[in-house]
């Protein structure tokens, strides 16, 4: 938990960042919502769902190979012959590149202060994240402790999971303080959630 | 930022041990249960505002050091597990430079929720 500042005052912050000094969070250096973080989220966003996309097309059939540069046959053996493979009556692929398109549909639109206007928006991008990274770990933990066979891009697509998380806290930090403090103003907790008087 | 990359070169490293040296199949199932949530907590503690994340190493490296006791191996590989636990763990302490404001972190959202109740 980053514990910097808790004992001083709330302040606009003075750099100009993107979307303007005006859209800083009170207390912070960044506007947590500035385009520059979510145009990073919305690329790992886009390279994740490239990843799963192929994937998907892999398991599909629809492509007869799969690019695996370090483990041999273990993204084929993951992708199409392990349990978990054939386990659900889709491409389990096709899950990360939805979670991944959501994240791009959550993460991309919205004024550039957001974390005040919106912040059901960009608390919304808790359960678009937060899980898919969850799911990575336990993907990774099925390949190494079950199948004892590796996929790359499978591992790619983990990690990635994980990145975007480290990348969407420091704005769903933001909307969490602002929500906090317009109950503490006496706000509803649904009002503060869907932003009213946050203008 | 750069505290944490100890830690995550020490949790890549618990992924590969099985590959590397010679151990029970428990104790490979041990490494490769634990080597993800740690390496996925190192990358997600990155973050300014989450690197209190890294703080789930601790009781990783707890269980390695565990495991390095109770699971079977030849014991050259239990001493590099017990080290690697010992850096897990070690690794994990510090909380490096927050680069920026955070407006406080997570506190005021805790206070808040707890005032709220």
């Amino acid at each position: 938990m980053t514990s910097t500042n808790s004992s001083s005052p709330p302040r606009r912050a003075s750099s100009a960042a993107a979307g303007g000094p005006a859209d800083a969070a009170p207390g912070w250096s960044q506007n947590p919502s500035s385009w520059s973080s979510r145009i990073l989220l919305a690329a790992l966003s886009a390279v994740g769902l490239l990843v799963s996309t192929y994937l998907t097309l892999y398991q599909l059939k629809v492509l007869h190979s799969v690019w695996e540069p370090i483990f041999g046959g273990g993204s084929r053996y993951v992708l199409r012959s392990s349990r978990l493979s054939r386990s659900l009556p889709f491409p389990d692929a096709a899950l990360g590149a939805l979670n991944y398109a959501a994240d791009l549909v959550v993460g991309l639109p919205g004024p550039p202060d957001r974390w005040r206007r919106r912040p059901w928006q960009v608390l919304l991008l808790v359960p678009a994240v937060v899980p898919m990274a969850v799911v990575g770990v336990g993907l990774m933990i099925l390949q190494g402790a079950v199948y004892h066979r590796f996929c790359t891009l499978c591992i790619s697509s983990a990690a990635l999971a994980s990145v975007i998380v480290a990348v969407t806290m420091p704005e769903v930090l933001a909307a969490c303080q602002h929500v906090v403090a317009a109950h503490r103003q006496g706000g509803s907790w649904r009002g503060a959630i869907l932003g009213e008087g946050g203008r | 930022m750069s505290a944490r990359i100890p830690s995550l070169v020490i949790a890549v490293w618990v992924m590969l041990i099985p590959a590397v040296l010679d151990e029970s199949h428990a104790m490979t199932v041990s490494n490769r249960v634990i080597a993800p949530i740690a390496i996925s907590a190192a990358v997600i503690a990155f973050g300014s505002s989450t690197r209190a994340l890294r703080l789930v190493h601790l009781p990783l490296a707890a269980w390695l050091l565990v495991s390095a006791a109770v699971l079977g191996a030849p014991a050259a590989t239990r001493l590099v597990v017990a080290l690697t636990a010992v850096a897990l763990g070690i690794a994990a302490v510090p909380g490096g430079r927050v680069a920026g404001d955070y407006g406080g972190g997570w506190w005021p959202v805790i206070d808040g929720l707890r005032e709220g109740r």
